[in-house]
């Protein structure tokens, strides 16, 4: 994962289109804010450029570059921000800018063999590989790998919120019922394994599942640019995961 | 399709194979799919925007850190904060404003607050400290780390196991207080705390009482009181007392006997009461300890908490050592109750009855635990339901693409046609594939035998949706099996499953409906009458076992012969039954009589529940329904495999 920075709390709570208008700026803690979102979201656009036919290496440049051009490009505002979602946004620019780049033809690397950001290119590429043959469109499948990635990212702050308490074997035990039912959920199984008692264990549950709902609608209001849209946005994740 | 099918993990909760990018193992739909389910009960997960920041009370408190906002009420904002002489966590309660503007409050908060501050009990939380600071009236608190009683019951009903573990200590600490003369009057689940060891606090003591104080007659046109909210006490909780005048200690026993009821059934007790064991399945002596906590009149409640808990401890003692009175011992659980029986009257009309007697006879039921809606309904619905199993999802291109659009608001608008009676229309805006399998007309008077005696909707609560991609019986498509926790006046406790597919031109379409009871998977004993179906059910499962699938057709019942043709058995069980492979273990968890089943004509049947294990398949459930035939031997009328 990327290091925690220490303005992580800031722009945990700040919106992307903030972000990215403060960015344009002068602004360097807007600028490492945008560095940490696009952190997150970065390897679902990598995998619907390798998916466009792009050649891995010419897929790690575009990423970079397109890094680049949110950052110090002025273009940003002439996108359509596609009724405020960072998603529907991300991928727009990414096209617009794979088509640029094309056309221009100048596949140049950028910032001297300096690269502005570190990710993984291996994660990125493993994630293909291990994909089955799949019929649904690169566009499908990126909304598929964003969810994911927001997913990934959200459990993830949620076990080092747990670890930080001291309850990472807490967290390692209950975490399945995330996905459950509520009604289906054996509690005093739970209780057993973890030598609580059942009410214990009902109360453990109820405060990770509330946590992580939080988390959660607080990570897809971030990408928004309007809290009230985290209801469509949820449902139409969850579409994408059920297709 | 997928080359390596073999041994994928597989979602313990759709059932549909684990994506191998799921983060930290979970399936990432069901995830998804939690969260969404969460946010229509009403807990939308969102932080509570508190009337003033953390940081802007910080400077009033300067001997506290202030850390977050943990919620508000009627009866002021809670803070949670750190002490830092002590170096320990507690809750800052700040009184609203608007209610402590005369002129005597001060010297009323510092008498109350001072009682309360004597309250020290294991089941009280403790108050620690109280003052005012730039015109806000406090009160530090022993902070609880836990969650209320109101955000577990967000997530559905207690097990009654565990709502009769929640009163006796809530009962323990309010006889404490009343016996220092303090009355709660505002019991209700956002006051009953529960740590993170499952103990039960009681917060806010005597706040009631003091808001209360503040406004003499209980009317100020400047601000008024909220909606919810009485003179003292909440709306709902609040003992009928409290609402005109004067009201002691025995107003909690009635407030917690709606807050027991609640969690019992999942629902706050309507005017006109239904036993809490016609709702879920109950002892009916516990019936009788809610009904009696509340009273409409105090003379004829519990007298004291103790009492209340002498008696709850006793009677959950005797179910939990397996002592059952004859009254509850034959049929186990509840089902169904008869369309002409009448609701449980109003306490307040049965005060002329010996108290302790009034329901036994009364609460008697009909029908027993375990029901499986079968034939008639599903007659016309096609074999799919009466076999239904889920398979491995393996979307197509087209699928995908049509993937968009909720099902859900037209599966409400659907199910309100069923509910005001309009069966035919409800036929004509349903599938394709639907409307194939059944007439319009024997549709209209298939749901007039079986939908109408249930009666008006009461509640209907989504419980579950699955996506499928097939079902047995249908052709492939994309599918929505959402199911129901129903209320029908003639069925309080039944499960919807609603089929919906995506049509061709975008919308989603029902494509079947089943009703059942909703105790279709409890437990119970077995009579020896039920053996017998148990035995010939047994003989029926080895045939098809061993492949024999006409056989088993023509071994089974009229009914069940007439809900699918031969032919459409044996390819059912070749689509459903045989991919499991050989039977590894069946094991018999429960088998039950009963006289009714939703949809079927009255007659002896037994439905059986097993637990089995495929080579293929390591868990499955199997139901199945014999009928008690007219020559006097059990066939087959029903068989489910999950």
């Amino acid at each position: 994962m990327t290091a925690h920075t220490p303005n992580q709390t800031l722009f945990a709570t700040t919106r992307w289109t903030l972000v990215c208008d403060a960015a344009r700026g002068v602004d360097t803690n807007a600028t490492d804010a945008l560095g940490a979102l696009f952190a997150t979201y970065w390897q679902p656009l990598y995998r619907y450029a390798r998916r466009k036919g792009t050649s891995r290496e010419d897929a790690e440049d575009l990423i970079q570059g397109f890094f680049a051009h949110v950052v110090e490009d002025r273009a940003l505002g002439d996108i359509d921000r596609r009724k405020g979602r960072f998603r529907a946004f991300l991928l727009a620019a990414f096209t617009h800018w794979m088509i640029n780049e094309w056309k221009r033809g100048s596949r140049q690397k950028r910032g001297g063999g300096e690269r502005p950001l570190s990710l993984d290119w291996e994660s990125a590429e493993s994630g293909l590989r291990l994909e089955a043959a799949d019929d649904r469109s690169p566009d499908r499948l990126f909304d598929r790998e964003w969810a994911l990635a927001l997913l990934g990212k959200v459990l993830v702050d949620l076990e080092s919120a747990c670890r930080s308490e001291g309850t990472a074997v807490q967290f390692a035990r209950l975490k399945p019922c995330l996905t459950a039912d509520s009604s289906r959920i054996a509690y005093h199984e739970l209780a057993a394994g973890l030598g609580l008692s059942e009410g214990a264990a009902r109360v453990a549950v109820h405060r990770l599942r509330k946590r992580y709902r939080v988390l959660l609608a607080g990570e897809i209001a971030r990408t928004l640019a309007s809290p009230d849209a985290v209801e469509e946005e949820m449902q139409s994740l969850f579409a994408a995961l059920a297709g | 399709m997928t080359p390596n099918q073999r041994s994928h993990p597989v979602c313990p909760d759709c059932g549909n194979p684990l994506p191998p990018d799921s983060p930290q193992a979970l399936c990432p739909a069901c995830l998804m799919r939690q969260a969404l389910a969460s946010r229509t009960i009403g807990d939308g997960g969102c932080p509570v925007t508190p009337p003033l920041t953390p940081d802007e009370i910080a400077d009033k408190f300067p001997g506290f850190e202030i850390l977050e906002c943990l919620g508000r009420g009627g009866m002021g904002v809670v803070y949670k904060a750190r002490q830092k002489s002590l170096n320990r966590l507690v809750a800052i309660k700040i009184l609203p404003p608007e209610r402590v503007g005369e002129p005597r409050f001060a010297e009323r908060f510092a008498r109350e607050a001072e009682l309360l501050a004597q309250l020290s009990h294991p089941h009280i939380v403790t108050v620690h400290d109280f003052g005012e600071t730039g015109g806000h009236f406090f009160i530090v608190m022993e902070f609880v780390d836990g969650v209320n009683l109101r955000d577990l019951l967000r997530e559905g009903k207690l097990e009654p196991k565990q709502a009769l573990a929640i009163i006796p200590p809530v009962c323990e600490a309010l006889q404490f207080a009343h016996d220092k003369g303090i009355v709660h009057r505002d019991i209700k689940p956002e006051n009953l705390l529960l740590d993170k060891e499952g103990r039960v606090k009681i917060a806010d003591f005597g706040i009631a009482k003091l808001m209360d104080a503040a406004e003499p007659d209980g009317k100020d046109p400047q601000h008024p009181v909220p909606a919810d909210t009485l003179k003292a006490g909440t709306r709902g909780y609040a003992a009928p007392e409290q609402l005109s005048g004067p009201a002691d200690h025995r107003a909690d026993i009635y407030a917690l006997g709606v807050v027991l009821y609640e969690m019992l059934t999942g629902e706050r007790p309507a005017p006109d009461i239904v036993a809490p064991s016609r709702k879920v399945q109950l002892d009916v002596r516990i019936d009788e300890i809610v009904l009696r906590a509340m009273e409409r009149t105090p003379e004829l409640r519990y007298q004291t908490a103790r009492e209340f808990r002498t008696v709850l401890q006793t009677v959950s003692g005797e179910i939990g050592s397996g002592v059952t009175p004859a009254a509850s011992a034959a049929p186990a659980g509840t089902a169904l109750i008869p369309p002409d029986a009448a609701p449980v009257r109003s306490p307040s009309h049965r005060s002329n009855q010996a108290p302790g007697m009034s329901l036994k006879s009364k609460a008697v039921l009909i029908g027993c635990g375990v029901l499986l809606a079968a034939s008639a309904v599903l007659a016309v619905l096609a074999a799919a339901l009466f076999f239904f199993y889920r398979p491995i999802y393996k979307p197509t291109a087209r699928e995908t693409a049509q993937i968009r659009a909720d099902a859900g608001p037209a599966i409400q608008t659907w199910l309100a046609l069923m509910d005001r009676g309009a069966y035919a229309e409800s036929w004509d805006v349903a599938s394709d594939g639907f409307q194939r399998s059944v007439a319009r007309r024997e549709w209209a008077a298939m749901s007039a035998k079986v939908r109408q005696p249930l009666g008006a909707l009461i509640s209907r609560k989504p419980a579950s949706s699955e996506r499928v991609s097939s079902l047995p019986g249908m052709p492939s498509g994309s599918y929505l099996v959402a199911k129901f926790d129903t209320s029908f006046a003639a069925m309080p406790a039944a499960i919807e499953t609603v089929t919906f597919v995506l049509e061709k031109d975008g919308h989603w379409k029902a494509s079947a409906y089943l009703i059942s009871p909703a105790s279709s998977m409890k437990k119970g004993p077995i009579s020896p009458e039920a053996m017998a179906a148990v035995v010939a059910a047994k003989a029926w499962l080895a045939g098809i076992d061993a492949g024999n699938y006409p056989a088993s057709w023509k071994e089974s019942s009229g009914l069940f012969q007439a809900a699918i043709t031969e032919a459409g058995w044996n390819a059912a069980l070749t689509n459903v039954r045989k991919p499991l492979g050989a039977l590894v273990s069946r094991t018999l968890t429960s088998a039950q009589l009963t006289d009714r089943l939703p949809g079927a004509p009255d007659g002896r049947y037994v439905v059986m529940q097993f637990e089995s294990s495929f080579a293929e398949k390591k868990s499955a459930v199997e139901t199945v329904t014999f009928r008690l035939e007219a020559d006097g031997n059990w066939k087959a009328a029903g068989y489910f495999i999950k």
